[in-house]
């Protein structure tokens, strides 16, 4: 087991000289080498760097809300130090010359970066499944994967190989790997948090947040990453607030809204259903009002998403030519075409092959109107939808996923994994905030080899509510001890 | 009039001709179908089939010859397949107008693969119908890139190495003015160069323009390694500026307004170059991304201009506008403005018919002149072809060669690209405010035309003068500033035509010899008060000795300009002179006036450093 049950618990320790950054960073380093190979969770770690930085935060050198504490960050974020893989063989080999923003300001706030985790690759897909390198495991049960995109985060966080984890969240990529793994996960409201220096999916969907233990170390690590960057136009030009300031502080009025069209009948796990009536039970008993509402367009949100987030991926990886970096074909070529497309055939992935194909079909000259304005609109109906449901409630509950984590192979149908996404992606398609908590776990049939796995609870609040949505969700927390819970040794 | 007629023997060939009815009408009459016995004797060729093979790029010619759209080309290169017999095909045929062979479709089947080819048969084209040309009028557009003068590139902080580029500093390494957001490398975001923005709203606003007050920013999709993205980023349905005025003077000394469409803001592409500097083969192709992201304002005008040298006055009216602006460099051969003429002309025949020739787009122009003369040739190249063809031509896009002094075919635009435009996620969009607009309108000052009317009308120069005033901004400022101190402008023009060639010798811009007008206006003085020679070279002198602090009459004492008035000097002087040239002034005493200035110059010799004003009083007084 790690010492100290939380980030927040570790960064106490370390600040009050109880604990030493360089022996908690060994700890994870040993746990990464001995159960990595059965999580895999990580494509790459820094065990020197780590234990530099580590000792200079023992030293007194570098100090911060995060000094010592040991972090994980996915893959997709660039870094000076190893590669920025994707977790695809178009950018094995690629090294970045630059800190994704989100990576200078954990640095700045004294976190030890321990390694860089598993992908769907590009940041496609819910599984990890799509990640060129390996298939992440989910610690509850390594036979099942931790959800994705941001797998290997999630992985990492839930087998305690570090305290905690950036992710990032284009459709669900954040809260679904959250929710599979048992673990607290917060996608902020778009421009929130600097997109510079995350590999870009879908630009206008794309954010970064962390994955951890509980509602404390998500608000802990909110305030470091937040806040506005000159070299993201779409970064908020708003001050950030302490996310922590008002978390354990009673609410009053709570009202928690449930829609209607997010009761669904068909592919809805009976436990994940038993464990949010729970959930609404422990706020009601917490004096919320439950109340009903509307978002009449979330039907259309996954077909809204698999047209604009494909469209803008087709243009954020044409950059990905074999030309000027990246894989480039070994074969003869005859001219220029033909080392794009061997290079690009090589190099990506079929999931990331079929996005790109569905984008540039999309965008074609005849079909924009047809797809991708109509998606456009849609995203306005979407958004409008929420405002309307957030004038009668503070937040609006759902599972996080409608199952709980699946075994690797279970949706080889392309369609059954996009309809993970089916909680998720309406709070990208808004740019709303969104966070998920763990709720229960499964129960498995007694005599079953099947061993408990993780159930998340989803909350969706308006822009820029995220400390509010942390209270919300800690009242939850409160009361219940999921979030306690770990997965082993 | 004879119908030109063609004879068909491969019925494939026909077919094909029969399905596209339209390719028919471009230019001929109806072609007709003889038997192959009934033409083959007029044929000296061997009787089919007669294989001539080439390649896609000369059949797609050749097609197009012989519907009409474009002249015949001439065979030079045959290649050949491997299994098939060849036989040369005459090009021209003296008994009649031209000769073809038709069109074949052949699948070549070699052991790398199988690909297509065309292989001609006869196809006989009888004489043309004569087609006159009685009047025509040209209508030329404009499509004008120009390169902002920026310090950082469009979307990051790059150096601006392209626009900002002077006329005669050495350009950077090659790949030096990059980074990683010009390399498009993954994860990096781009930022709106606010000046930029600023820029091209002032020339909107010089050019009358309606200024957009919300536009935004779209990616249009290419895949070419001058911009590493494969997607530029442009502005498709919100430009910045829309519709607006640009006038020009015409001979007649009216101004002739010409419409502007729009003027979009957009980043420039690299360079790619297939062979090495110096000319020499190379197996790969190098990529020189200084120029990628420079902030390129794309300006549109609708097809108001009427023959080439309008074109050409257009071209450098608004070359002078931008560099008056300070908004670019303007510099035509270093890439700054690059002018693409979309040219067509609507001709009258004899029977009062107007035929409309297709456009075409000329591109690779680097000079006012090239520009003017590409133009002039492309018109005369259109109505040619429809004299001799009756061909209307096709969208297409031309080049400048510049050693045949021609045009030449690049591509037709029918393969246009779907460039799937769509907003950057990655941008927000502009919003232009009211103030912003006023700040930026007080900046514009006054601009080139409005100060040549001023210099012509309000202070009586002429048209040449003014517009070697007009040369830069720097000159016409100093101008200006002079003649505010004072100076007469006429005075002012001749002491800036001295500054200039120095300048020229010195290899340096006039505004770089960094002087003020209150030095001028004081050698003005020291002209008008006698104390220094008016000549130009005197003057260059003192210019060229100039610097920044330097007085005017020190600086001329220390050079030993100061002109001696001591008429006992001057009156040896003109003794001296008196005593050793009697032809002249027998001329003068014989009543040629005119021998007095010649008489004056030689007094000037005798002594250095006389005043001319005073010789001239002496000498006419003694000669009396």
């Amino acid at each position: 087991m790690l010492p100290f049950e939380t980030l927040l618990g570790a960064r106490d320790a370390i600040a009050s000289k109880k604990a030493s950054s360089v022996e908690l960073t060994k700890i994870v380093l040993d746990r990464i080498a001995k159960l990595d190979p059965a999580y895999r969770a990580y494509v790459s770690t820094f065990p020197d760097r780590a234990l530099g930085v580590a000792g200079e935060v023992d030293a007194g050198k570098r100090v911060g809300p995060l000094a010592g504490v040991p972090i994980a960050i996915k893959d997709n974020l660039c870094t000076t130090f190893g590669a920025t893989t994707c977790s695809s063989k178009m950018l094995q080999n690629f090294y970045a010359p630059y800190n994704a923003t989100v990576v200078e300001k954990l640095e700045a706030a004294g976190a030890v970066i321990v390694g860089k985790t598993n992908l769907d690759e590009f940041a496609m897909g819910s599984s990890t499944e799509n990640s060129a390198l390996m298939v992440s495991r989910n610690p509850w049960d390594t036979r099942t994967i931790p959800g994705g995109s941001s797998g290997g985060s999630a992985s990492a966080v839930a087998g305690m190989l570090a305290y905690a984890s950036l992710g990032s969240d284009t459709g669900g990529s954040i809260r679904q790997p959250a929710s599979l793994c048992g673990l607290v996960g917060l996608k902020p409201t778009y421009g929130r948090v600097s997109r510079y220096g995350l590999v870009a999916f879908a630009s206008s969907l794309d954010q970064i947040g962390p994955i951890t233990f509980d509602c404390a170390d998500a608000a802990l690590l909110m305030n470091v990453i937040s806040g506005h960057d000159a070299r993201d136009s779409t970064s908020a030009a708003m001050d950030v607030p302490d996310h922590l300031a008002d978390l354990e502080k009673p609410m009053k009025g709570l009202r928690i809204g449930i829609a209607r069209e997010f009761d669904l009948d068909e592919g809805m796990d009976a436990e994940v259903k038993a464990s949010i009536d729970r959930a609404i039970e422990v706020y009601k008993s917490a004096g919320a009002t439950i109340v009903d509402v509307s978002l009449p367009h979330t039907k259309y949100g996954i077909a809204a998403y698999y047209v604009i987030a494909p469209c803008e991926a087709s243009s954020n990886l044409a950059r990905y030519d074999g030309v000027h970096y990246g894989h480039r074909t070994a074969e003869p070529v005859r001219d220029i075409i033909e080392l794009f497309s061997k290079s690009r055939y090589e190099g990506f992935g079929d999931e990331v092959k079929r996005r790109i194909m569905i984008g540039t079909y999309a965008l074609s000259s005849g079909y924009y109107d047809a797809y991708y304005n109509r998606a456009l609109k849609v995203r306005t109906l979407i958004s409008r939808d929420f405002e309307q449901a957030f004038e009668k409630c503070d937040a609006v509950l759902s599972p996080t996923s409608p199952t709980a984590a699946f075994r690797p192979g279970d949706k080889a149908d392309p369609l059954a994994m996009y309809l993970c996404d089916v909680f998720t992606v309406t709070c990208n398609i808004a740019g709303i905030a969104g966070v998920s908590i763990p709720c229960g776990f499964t129960t498995p049939e007694p005599g079953s080899d099947e061993k408990p796995l993780p159930i998340g609870l989803q909350l969706l609040g308006p822009n820029f509510s995220e400390p509010k949505l942390l209270q919300i969700a800690r009242i939850h927390e409160r009361v219940t001890d999921y979030h306690t819970r770990r997965s082993g040794a | 009039m004879r119908w030109h007629f063609a004879v068909v023997l491969f019925a494939s060939f026909f077919l094909d001709l029969v399905a596209n009815p339209q390719q028919l009408a471009l230019g001929h009459g109806p072609l007709e179908t003889r038997s192959f016995e009934a033409v083959q004797q007029f044929l000296p060729v061997p009787r089919c089939p007669s294989t001539v093979l080439f390649d896609d790029d000369q059949s797609h010619r050749f097609f197009d010859a012989l519907v009409g759209r474009e002249p015949f080309p001439t065979i030079q290169t045959l290649t050949t397949p491997p299994n098939r017999s060849t036989v040369v095909a005459r090009a021209r045929v003296d008994d009649f107008e031209r000769f073809f062979l038709c069109l074949t479709k052949w699948t070549v089947h070699t052991r790398s693969g199988c690909y297509r080819r065309w292989a001609f048969d006869a196809i006989l084209l009888r004489t043309m119908p004569t087609r006159t040309c009685v009047s025509y009028k040209v209508l030329v557009g404009l499509e004008i890139h120009v390169q902002l003068a920026t310090r950082s590139k469009m979307f990051t902080s790059a150096a601006n190495a392209s626009g900002s580029l002077k006329p005669n500093a050495v350009p950077p390494e090659p790949n030096s003015a990059v980074d990683p957001v010009i390399l498009g490398l993954p994860g990096v975001l781009p930022v709106i160069n606010r000046r930029a923005v600023e820029f091209s709203i002032m020339v909107g606003l010089a050019m009358d323009c309606q200024i957009a007050r919300f536009t935004k920013w779209d990616r249009k999709s290419y895949y070419y390694p001058d911009l590493p993205k494969n997607y530029q980023i442009s502005q498709y349905d919100l430009p910045l500026c829309g519709p607006g005025t640009f006038n020009i003077p015409s001979d007649d000394g009216t101004m002739t307004p010409v419409r502007i469409r729009r003027a979009h803001l957009e980043e420039d592409a690299g360079k790619l170059l297939h062979e090495a500097p110096g000319g020499y083969h190379i197996d790969h192709s190098i990529v020189d991304l200084n120029r990628a992201g420079t902030p390129l304002l794309e300006i549109v005008t609708e097809p108001d201009l009427h023959s080439p040298k309008q074109v050409a006055t257009f071209a450098r009216e608004l070359q002078k506008l931008v560099q008056f602006l300070g908004v670019s460099e303007g510099q035509m051969q270093l890439g700054h403005m690059r002018f693409e003429p979309n040219i067509n002309v609507h001709i009258t025949d004899a029977e009062g018919n107007v035929h409309k020739t297709a456009i075409t787009e000329i591109k690779n122009l680097n000079s006012f002149d090239v520009l003017e003369k590409a133009t002039a040739y492309e018109i005369q190249r259109q109505i040619k072809t429809w004299q001799e063809t009756g061909s209307l031509g096709r969208k297409s896009t031309y080049g400048w060669d510049d050693a045949t002094q021609s045009t030449f075919h690049q591509r037709d635009k029918e393969e246009a690209h779907d460039y799937r435009y769509f907003p950057d996620p990655d941008l927000v969009p502009v919003t232009v405010d009211d103030a912003w607009l006023t700040s930026l309108k007080s900046t514009i000052g006054e601009l080139p035309q409005a100060r040549r009317d001023r210099y012509t009308q309000s202070l009586g120069l002429s048209d040449k003068d003014a517009q070697l005033i007009l040369a830069d901004k720097g000159t016409s400022d100093l101008f200006d500033s002079a003649v505010q101190s004072g100076v007469d402008a006429k005075r002012a023009t001749s002491l800036l035509e001295a500054l200039r060639e120095v300048a020229f010798e010195k290899q340096s811009a006039l505004v770089d010899l960094n002087l003020t007008g209150t030095f001028i206006a004081d050698v003005a003085k020291l002209i008008d008060a006698g104390k220094i020679a008016a000549s130009k070279e005197t003057t260059k002198k003192l210019f060229s000795a100039a610097s920044n602090n330097a007085l005017a009459e020190q600086l001329a004492e220390q050079l030993g300009l100061i002109q001696s008035t001591d008429t006992g000097a001057i009156d040896a002087a003109i003794d001296a002179m008196i005593a050793t040239n009697p032809k002249p002034l027998a001329d003068y005493r014989a009543g040629k006036a005119s021998a007095l200035g010649a008489l004056v110059g030689m007094v000037m010799k005798q002594g250095k450093g006389l005043n001319a004003k005073i010789v001239q009083e002496r000498l006419k007084e003694k000669l009396g």
